[in-house]
């Protein structure tokens, strides 16, 4: 029994370390539904919407990191020992390798930029799905949808300019709801 | 509001207990009202469910309409029992009572509690939507039911196949409940909901065992449940792996009730069947655990004679049906089939199953999960199972042979394995452990009889062993 709150007093320690780091209220579902709830008040019942995205590019930091990972897989791809990357664990890298092993050719997986390339590929669909996932959920009970729908919801930077990729994909503003979310109409 | 929705799925609860429970001891009086929790919780579930597709959408007025009669129907039956005396009488088979536990033990177990409860609320405080598998499956599932009016079969759309439509739904009508019966949906609700089943399952461990007769057991298998300071953390995730834990652990508690207690009737049979349906309108594993604990129970019991044990089967299968009727329209009307199926059922199977590395990766990762969950407690409660038990009781079997089901599902199943393991395996195990640690600390029974809960229903005088 004293293991036991002994046990659950090291968990007090680490959590309030864990919550330290982070502030209350602004974890990523938190403020994705606090900026979603006009918007999703303005739909209509039971509405589909399709979601529109700045397009996307790596930061200097993520690409560095990426490279020196993609240098890592590479060893773990031809069975070589890896060294170790800080803030990375090896067993990540082993399992993308199992993956790439599955989906790429062997001839791809023993070129460098090919393996570069295809991890940045990776990276960049992974971390779009947990966007979609928190912004699905912003946007509940509305259903988010890759098909043509009437409805369209701008999911951008808060400072980003999206009024010319907007008129290229032929949408019109519903409303600016500001901080990056905007509901447009797309035209028949 | 809040404490009034969940007393009413509460209150619910302890009238489907109070209908069928054996009459009996005060030392059964709170495992009693730690199983209406969850009985509550998933009666309230399903009738939301029947609300739901019957009606055509939830509103406030249906849910709470829907709740109130249904407490009121089970009123006039538990009134109606206790008029005619006809509830039958409970006494231990064995003559155990449950002994005293010392204070400073309670006291301890009372402190671990506090001190859990620190790091749930701290974690919920952090992630107040829940971890995201909470907010891409669990809780993405409630708000989609919530708001949706007529539209709520669009929570089950095509668009959204990644977010696995085909979860059973205990959890989230439960807190799509609680919100009706708010008018809102505030964020606590779900946190709340994994708060009582975290707790409720440590409270389950104690109360049951101390109602078998072992105090102090209790008190230990309470305190080591929270030495494993994952459990606690899958809690305050809002996942639903803790629920499916607490109706493991509820239906082995009221199968080794039976057997000590040997009650007239059926009953306490009848409603651990209802848990194990409530455990498969959980989660898919439950459908495993539906299959597992009769299986076991029957192997375990074998000497009774296929009669007695063809009954225990019957019996359990009319308890699971109030919930498997709905699991059922579920599953056929609403949903896809399940991705594992689908995969299973690809092709290649067998080239899987002989693959001796996936044997090896499933049991590293099996073993590493364990001893991540809580080493210390880990290495503690092995020990205490080395020196003090040896033997293999009915919970310590449904448990292992819950964990020879997922590897066999981890060796056929043709996703990524590594991916799979990394993502599932400790919330697998965390989902044995109240059972395992059941089967720990549950004390030897008496001699099985040839012929139980054969007897005619008892007027209330105690019957000789």
């Amino acid at each position: 029994m004293a293991l036991a709150v002994g046990v659950q007093f090291v968990e007090v320690r680490q959590a309030m370390v864990a919550l330290e780091s982070s502030r209350v209220g602004q974890d990523v579902a938190s403020v994705l539904r606090a900026r979603y709830a006009g918007l999703r008040a303005e739909l209509p019942a039971g509405a589909f919407v399709r979601l529109v995205r700045e397009e996307r590019q790596l930061g200097a930091e993520e690409r560095a990191l990426i490279d020196l990972a993609a240098v890592q897989l590479h060893r773990c791809l031809a069975d070589l020992p890896m060294e170790p990357l800080p803030g990375v664990e090896a067993s990540l890298i082993t399992q993308i390798a199992a993956g790439f092993h599955r989906i790429h050719s062997p001839d791809e997986n023993r070129d460098l930029e090919a393996v570069k390339r295809n991890l940045v590929a990776w990276w960049t669909g992974l971390s779009e799905e947990l966007h979609l996932a928190s912004v699905r959920y912003a946007l509940a009970p509305h259903v988010l949808t890759n098909s043509a729908s009437e409805w369209v919801v701008g999911d951008f930077p808060a400072a980003y300019d999206w009024r010319e990729q907007a008129t290229r994909a032929g949408l019109f503003v519903v409303r600016d709801f500001g901080d990056g979310a905007v509901l447009f109409r797309s035209r028949p | 509001m809040i404490a009034l929705a969940f007393a009413f799925a509460w209150i619910v609860g302890w009238l489907i207990v109070a209908a069928v429970w054996p009459r009996g001891r005060a030392s059964a009086m709170a495992l009693r009202a730690v199983l209406a929790t969850g009985v509550g919780f998933g009666a309230t579930s399903l009738l939301a469910f029947v609300v739901l597709v019957g009606g055509n959408g939830l509103t406030t007025g249906r849910v709470i309409a829907a709740e109130l009669a249904v407490v009121v129907v089970l009123a006039a039956v538990v009134r109606r029992r206790r008029r005619r005396d006809i509830a039958p009488t409970l006494e231990p088979r064995d003559g155990a009572a449950a002994g005293a536990a010392p204070r400073w033990a309670s006291a301890l177990v009372v402190l671990a509690c506090v001190a859990a409860a620190v790091p749930f609320v701290l974690a919920t405080l952090r992630d107040p939507h829940g971890i995201a598998d909470a907010v891409s499956i669990w809780n993405l599932r409630a708000r989609l039911l919530f708001d949706s009016g007529v539209h709520w079969r669009n929570a089950f759309a095509p668009e959204l196949a990644i977010t696995h439509p085909d979860y059973p739904l205990l959890v989230p009508l439960v807190v799509v409940r609680t919100w009706h019966w708010l008018g809102e949906a505030p964020t606590v609700v779900p946190a709340i909901v994994g708060g009582v089943f975290t707790f409720g399952t440590v409270a389950l461990l104690w109360a049951a065992l101390r109602a078998l007769g072992a105090s102090a057991s209790g008190l230990l298998a309470a305190a080591a449940l929270l030495g494993f300071p994952a459990f606690i953390a899958t809690g305050s995730a809002q996942l639903a792996d803790v629920p499916l834990a607490f109706f493991a652990l509820a239906s082995c508690v009221l199968l080794a009730a039976n057997d000590r207690w040997r009650p007239a009737g059926w009953s306490l049979v009848g409603l651990a069947g209802l848990l194990l349906g409530l455990a498969a309108w959980t989660k898919n594993e439950g459908l495993l655990l539906l299959v597992v604990v009769p299986a076991t129970y029957v192997l375990s019991h074998a000497r009774l004679g296929w009669l007695a044990n063809a009954k225990v089967l019957a019996v359990l299968a009319v308890g699971a049906l109030p919930a498997l009727l709905p699991l059922l329209v579920f599953k056929t009307t609403l949903v896809q089939p399940n991705d594992l199926v689908v995969q299973v059922a690809g092709g290649h199977a067998a080239d899987r199953v002989l693959d001796g590395e996936r044997w090896t990766m499933i049991a590293t990762a099996l073993c590493r999960e364990a001893w991540a969950s809580g080493p210390v407690m880990l290495v503690a409660v092995v020990v205490w199972w080395s020196w003090r038990v040896r033997r293999c009781t009915f919970p310590l079997a449904v448990a292992a042979t819950m964990l020879a089901g997922y590897f066999v599902v981890y060796l056929v199943a043709s996703r990524s394995l590594e991916w799979h393991l990394a993502t599932s395996a400790q919330r697998l195990l965390l989902q044995l452990l109240p059972t395992a640690l059941f089967g720990v600390f549950l004390p030897p029974a008496g001699p099985l009889r040839a012929v139980p809960n054969e007897a005619p229903l008892a007027t209330g005088a105690p019957r000789t062993s």
